[in-house]
C-alpha cells in the first residue's frame, strides 16, 4: 500500500472506528469481543484498501456485520461461557438504564443474524433495503427476521430476567 | 402487559445511546491492524509454499439423495461405485457414539427401522437406493442434538457401505425416529454429516459430522464477493469431539465442510440436508426449486432439478437469494464429438455487481454417474452477466454466451479463425478441441464484430 493509501487508512480508522465500535458492541454485548471484530473487519478492509471505491464505510460496516452473523455463531459453548466479565455498568437503579441493560441482554440472546437485523435497522437506522442489501439477503428476510425479532424480544421481555441461549447443539 | 412493537423499537433504538457511552476505540488501531494484516500475510504465505492453496473447486454432486460429496477421489454415487471395506473400517468399524451409545435396547431397535418407503417413481432412471439387512446394520452415532434426536444407521448393501439418517423428537423412542431423507452409500474412509432444522424457515441449522477420532474440520462460512470479484472468504475451524461435531449454523449454510484425517489429507465424505429442513420442503432427496432466469429459451434442454438444486448450493456459498443474485442459464448443448457428455452454463451476479458462472456437464444416458460443476472466478462490475463475452472450453466442446450474435468465431493468439460455432440468441456450443483457441470473436448477422472474449478452460 503506498503512502497515500496508508494515510487515507489511518484517517478513516481516526475518523469512523469509533462509529464501528458502537456497531460492533451491540453485535457482539462484549467490549473485547467488539474490538476484535472491529479489528477483523479493518484487516480485511486493509488488504484491498486501495480497491475500495468511494467512501470505505459502508464496505468496512457490510464485513464487520457479515463477519459477526457468521463467524460469531460458530463460538462452542464452552468459548461463550469463557467470555470476559462485561465491562458494562452495573444498573445503578435509574429506570432507563435498568431497561437498557435488560433490552442489551435479551438482545443478546437472539440468533446472531436477527440480532444483526434489529441491530441494523433500529441503532443503525437503516432501511430494509439497505438492511438486506448489507447482509446479502432479501428485504422479505429482513422484513420477517425482525417480526421474529421483536416477537423474541417481547417474549423474553415480558417473562422477566432472559436467559442466555447457549451456541450449542 | 403486553408490550407494544413501537416500544421496543424505542427500547433497541435507546441502545445507541448506551452505545454511545463506550470508550473510543484504541489510538494505535490503525497500527495493530497493520501488523495483525502482516502476521496473517506471513501466515499465509507459509501455507502456500505448503501447498495447501486450492485454486479450482470441483465438486460432484450425485443426482439423488439431495447430497453433496465433499472431497477428492470419493465419489460416491447411489449405485454400484463404491469401494467396498475388506472388513469393519472407518466409521463402520467403529464403536457407536453418542449420547445414547450404551442404550443398546434403544439402538437394537433403530437398526431395524425401515430405510424405506423411497418414492422411486421420484427418482431419475438407473437410481437405486440401498437398503441393507438389518443383520449388517450398525449405529455410528446416535443422540440429542438441537434440532432433536438424531441417529446415523450404516449398512453394508451387496459391495456398498450405506447410511440413512433418522431424525425425532428430542428424547425420541425408536418407533419414532423417521427417515431425515433418502439413504446414500459413502466410501468406507468417509465422513458422513448431516444439516437439519426443524422447518425450512429456521434461523439457524444443526450440524452433525461423524467423522473418525482424530480428524479435524473447518468451515467455510458465507463468502463476500467485492466488487472487483475478490473473494472473500471465512473459514472458521469446528470441534471434533471423538470425532463428532454437532455445532448450530447460520442460514443459508454454505455446504463447504472440510475434514482432514491423519497427514492433513482431506477425506471424502457426504453432506446432507434433511427433508424438512430444505426449502420448499421437498421430499426424499428431490432438490428444492431456485428459480433460475432462462433468457434464452434454454432450460427445455436442460435437467432443472438439478440445476435447481446446484444453484441453490452456489447461492448458499455466498448467502445469497435467488431473487437477489439472479442465477441465469446462459447457454446448453452437448459436448464433445461423440455427443455423450451435455454441459450447462449458468451464472449469478453478486450484491456488488461482479458476476460469476459456472459450468455443469453430466451424462444424460447415465445419471447415476453424478455431476461435474466447474466454477470459474468472479468477473468485476464492469459487465452486466448477459452483456459478456463468455467463452468456456470443456471437453472438446466450446459453449459460448454473448449478449447478441449469430456465430462465435475462435481464435489462437495470432488471430487466426480455428473454428466457428453457431449462435442462437448469443448462446451455442460446438466442437473445439484446438489447445490453442485463445478468444472468441462474436458477429451479428450482417458480418460485424459485437465482442470478444477470451477462452477459459474448465478444470484449470
Amino acid at each position: 500500500m503506498g503512502a497515500k493509501d496508508e494515510a487515507a487508512f489511518e484517517a478513516f480508522v481516526a475518523a469512523r472506528s469509533g462509529d464501528l465500535l458502537r456497531t460492533a458492541v451491540l453485535l457482539t454485548r462484549d467490549r473485547g469481543h467488539a474490538e476484535d471484530l472491529l479489528q477483523t473487519a479493518l484487516v480485511k478492509a486493509y488488504r484491498r484498501w486501495n480497491r475500495i471505491g468511494g467512501d470505505p464505510y459502508p464496505y468496512v460496516r457490510r464485513v464487520l456485520v457479515t463477519t459477526a452473523a457468521s463467524w460469531r455463531r460458530l463460538r462452542t459453548t464452552q468459548e461463550i461461557v469463557a467470555l470476559p466479565a462485561h465491562e458494562y455498568a452495573t444498573p445503578d437503579g435509574t429506570d432507563v438504564v435498568d431497561e437498557r441493560q435488560r433490552m442489551t441482554d435479551v438482545l443478546a440472546t437472539l440468533p446472531p443474524r436477527m440480532r444483526a437485523v434489529l441491530v441494523l435497522r433500529y441503532t443503525e437506522d437503516l432501511s430494509e433495503a439497505d438492511t438486506a442489501e448489507l447482509l446479502g439477503c432479501s428485504v422479505h428476510t429482513v422484513r420477517s427476521q425482525t417480526v421474529r425479532g421483536l416477537a423474541r424480544l417481547r417474549a423474553l421481555l415480558g417473562a422477566g430476567a432472559p436467559s442466555i441461549v447457549l451456541e450449542e447443539c | 402487559m403486553t408490550i407494544s412493537d413501537t416500544e421496543l423499537e424505542a427500547g433497541l433504538r435507546s441502545l445507541r445511546a448506551r452505545a454511545d457511552e463506550i470508550p473510543p476505540p484504541p489510538s494505535d488501531l490503525a497500527r495493530r491492524t497493520r501488523e495483525r494484516y502482516r502476521a496473517q500475510r506471513r501466515s499465509r504465505a507459509a501455507l502456500a509454499a505448503g501447498g495447501l492453496v486450492a485454486l479450482v473447486v470441483l465438486v460432484g454432486v450425485p443426482v439423488a439423495a439431495s447430497t453433496i460429496l465433499t472431497g477428492e477421489g470419493q465419489t460416491a454415487t447411489p449405485s454400484g461405485h463404491t469401494s467396498t471395506p475388506a472388513t469393519r473400517t472407518g466409521l463402520y468399524g467403529l464403536p457407536t457414539r453418542g449420547d445414547l451409545a450404551d442404550d443398546e435396547e434403544w439402538l437394537a431397535a433403530v437398526t431395524a427401522l425401515d430405510w424405506g418407503p423411497v418414492d422411486t417413481s421420484l427418482l431419475p432412471a438407473g437410481m437405486e437406493v440401498p437398503d441393507p439387512s438389518v443383520g449388517s446394520r450398525r449405529v455410528a452415532f446416535a443422540g440429542d442434538v438441537a434440532s432433536g434426536r438424531v441417529a446415523l444407521v450404516l449398512g453394508m448393501d451387496g459391495r456398498n457401505l450405506g447410511f440413512a439418517w433418522f431424525l425425532g423428537p428430542e428424547d425420541a423412542e425408536p418407533d419414532e425416529m423417521a427417515l431425515a431423507t433418502m439413504p446414500g452409500v459413502v466410501g468406507a474412509d468417509g465422513f458422513l454429516g448431516l444439516v437439519d432444522a426443524p422447518s425450512p424457515d429456521a434461523l439457524e441449522q444443526s450440524l452433525i459430522v461423524v467423522a473418525t477420532p482424530g480428524d479435524t474440520m473447518t468451515w467455510k462460512g458465507p463468502s463476500i464477493v467485492s466488487a472487483s470479484g475478490e473473494v472473500d472468504e471465512q473459514t472458521v475451524p469446528l470441534d471434533l469431539d471423538d470425532g463428532i461435531g454437532t455445532h448450530e449454523v447460520s442460514v443459508p449454510f454454505t455446504w463447504d465442510v472440510d475434514v482432514r484425517g491423519p497427514g492433513n489429507q482431506r477425506r471424502g465424505g457426504s453432506l446432507t440436508d434433511s427433508d424438512r429442513s430444505r426449502p420448499g420442503g421437498s421430499a426424499q432427496g428431490i432438490p428444492a426449486d431456485v428459480a433460475i432466469a432462462d433468457p434464452r429459451g434454454l432450460a427445455t434442454m436442460t435437467v432443472r432439478d438439478n440445476a435447481a438444486y446446484i444453484a441453490r448450493s452456489v447461492l448458499d456459498e455466498y448467502a445469497l437469494g435467488a431473487a437477489d443474485a439472479q442465477p441465469t442459464l446462459l447457454a446448453a448443448g452437448p459436448l464433445g464429438v461423440r455427443g455423450d457428455m451435455f454441459g450447462e452454463l449458468y451464472g449469478l451476479t453478486h450484491l456488488s455487481g461482479a458476476t460469476e458462472v459456472w459450468l455443469t456437464t453430466y451424462v444424460p444416458s447415465r445419471p447415476d454417474s453424478g455431476f461435474q460443476i466447474s466454477r470459474f472466478p468472479p468477473a468485476p462490475v464492469g459487465q452486466a452477466l448477459m452483456d459478456r463475452v463468455i467463452a468456456v472450453s470443456a471437453e472438446s466442446c466450446l459453449l459460448v454466451s454473448a449478449p447478441e450474435g449469430v456465430q462465435a468465431q475462435v481464435l489462437d493468439r495470432a488471430g487466426v479463425v480455428l473454428t466457428t460455432i453457431p449462435l442462437t440468441q448469443g448462446a451455442g456450443a460446438g466442437p473445439m478441441n484446438d489447445p490453442n483457441a485463445s478468444k472468441v470473436r462474436v458477429l451479428d448477422a450482417a458480418g460485424s464484430v459485437v465482442g470478444e472474449g477470451p477462452v477459459t478452460r474448465a478444470g484449470e
